[in-house]
């Protein structure tokens, strides 16, 4: 009996070295947590870990694939630009504002509006009007920056 | 394979990954354990009754702003169970009847006030996600994950502890009652932790699936086992091992959480299905 535990041990023991290292969401290409390695359901999860203890995410490089949305606010006209995340029956999403890095200009320098987008950016947050929101500041679109 | 292992490490780092798949293990074993002694005092529906009734109570704890459920949701549940379980032959609607009544009034309520009262500018996903338990489990605080874990091992040691009791109020309540056995106190307690096993699963499978996490690993195992004591340590078997291939693949393939494991639940069903019928033969 012992020798079956010890063989069954054995072999995750085996099976976990020989995939230790190879992949990681964490630290990886200048990246702290990458969720567009994830399937939607964990990416969403994280999204909403994110928002509920953002404090622990303060200063981190982000990456996130989701669907391009911008808001327009009409009464201090200015383009609000966003990741949508969405969970696997796109009943609940979330959405990640960001501001690229550089002087970019909309739409000319922006996907189009509802189309999948990959942004990667350091997190924070600000308050406007007693609200906090959260962004992704100096992002960039695409996997290797603009 | 070593590829989808190292997927699977890869999902492992994030902690809400890895607390999914403890309180994941633990309600669906505890929802095992309960769902034989349901399904063979022909109770196989109540699940589904009570975690309407939590969904009513969520609601309500939505719409009044507390920021614990529980508070609300616990109670509700618990007397809902102990008035469906123990209200017995002198109760004017019982049985299949009391159970629909209840669980579409508190489904109509609830979805009513949240439809009213929206703690959230999105309630068609809260409704989506209590409902079918979407992403729910991967969304659990710290709080709510150490609150699994000390009622589930609660309602585990209630069912070890209290095994002979639980057993012989299940196939033959007036001869346990002939033989001097609190049947009412028992009925009682049986209640309060099929009332706690629902508002845990809920996180896992959402309200409207319940019942094949309770009803499943039992009715699987009564294809292949024949004595009490084997079904309960097979369907609880049975169900943890769902629980934890259905959690897997949904992370993995990105499909939703609480089908997932209901489908893996069905699988099995029809594997043991055929198992016994060869058997028999």
């Amino acid at each position: 009996m012992k020798r079956g535990y010890f063989a069954v041990f054995a072999v995750i023991l085996l099976l976990m070295t020989s995939a230790c290292g190879k992949s990681s969401i964490y630290n990886t290409e200048g990246v702290d947590i990458d969720l567009s390695k994830v399937s939607s359901v964990v990416a969403y999860a994280e999204v909403y870990n994110i928002y509920q203890e953002y404090e622990s995410y303060f200063g981190k490089v982000i990456r996130l694939k989701g669907t391009f949305d911008v808001y327009y606010d009409e009464e201090k006209d200015v383009n609000y630009f966003s990741c949508v995340v969405t969970d696997e029956m796109a009943c609940c999403s979330l959405s990640m504002e960001f501001v690229l890095a550089g002087d970019y200009s909309y739409p000319e320098d922006y996907p189009q509006n509802g189309s999948s987008v990959t942004v990667t950016g350091v997190f924070g947050v600000y308050e406007e009007e007693g609200l906090l929101y959260c962004q992704l500041t100096d992002a960039y679109l695409g996997e290797k920056g603009a | 394979m070593t590829e989808l292992i190292d997927k699977l490490l890869m999902y492992l780092e994030f902690p809400f990954v890895r607390h999914a798949l403890i309180v994941g293990v633990l309600v669906s074993l505890c929802a095992s354990l309960l769902g034989v002694t349901l399904v063979l005092k022909r109770f196989s529906f109540i699940g589904d009754g009570l975690s309407h009734v939590a969904f009513g109570a969520m609601s309500v704890a939505a719409v009044v702003g507390l920021s614990n459920e529980m508070t609300l949701v616990l109670p509700v549940t618990v007397a809902a169970a102990i008035l469906l379980l123990c209200g017995g032959q002198r109760a004017k609607i019982k049985g299949d009847a009391a159970v629909a009544m209840i669980s579409v009034s508190a489904l109509a309520v609830g979805y009513m006030l949240m439809s009213i009262f929206p703690s959230s500018g999105n309630v068609s996903g809260d409704v989506c996600t209590t409902l079918f338990g979407s992403t729910l489990i991967l969304t659990l605080s710290k709080t709510e994950v150490w609150l699994c874990v000390v009622l589930s091992l609660a309602v585990v040691t209630a069912f070890v502890l209290m095994y002979n009791k639980i057993f012989s109020i299940t196939f033959d309540e007036d001869f346990a009652r002939a033989t001097g056995l609190g049947v009412g106190v028992y009925n009682v307690i049986l209640a309060t932790v099929i009332a706690v096993v629902i508002v845990l699963a809920m996180n896992l499978v959402g309200s409207l699936l319940i019942s094949a996490l309770v009803v499943f690993p039992a009715l699987s195992a009564m294809r292949v086992c024949r004595s009490f004591k084997r079904v309960t340590v097979l369907s609880a078997v049975i169900a943890v091992g769902c629980s934890l291939v259905g959690l897997v693949v949904s992370i993995l393939a990105g499909t939703p959480v609480g089908s997932t494991i209901v489908v893996a639940d069905i699988a099995v069903f029809l594997i043991f299905t055929v198992v016994g019928a060869v058997r028999r033969k």
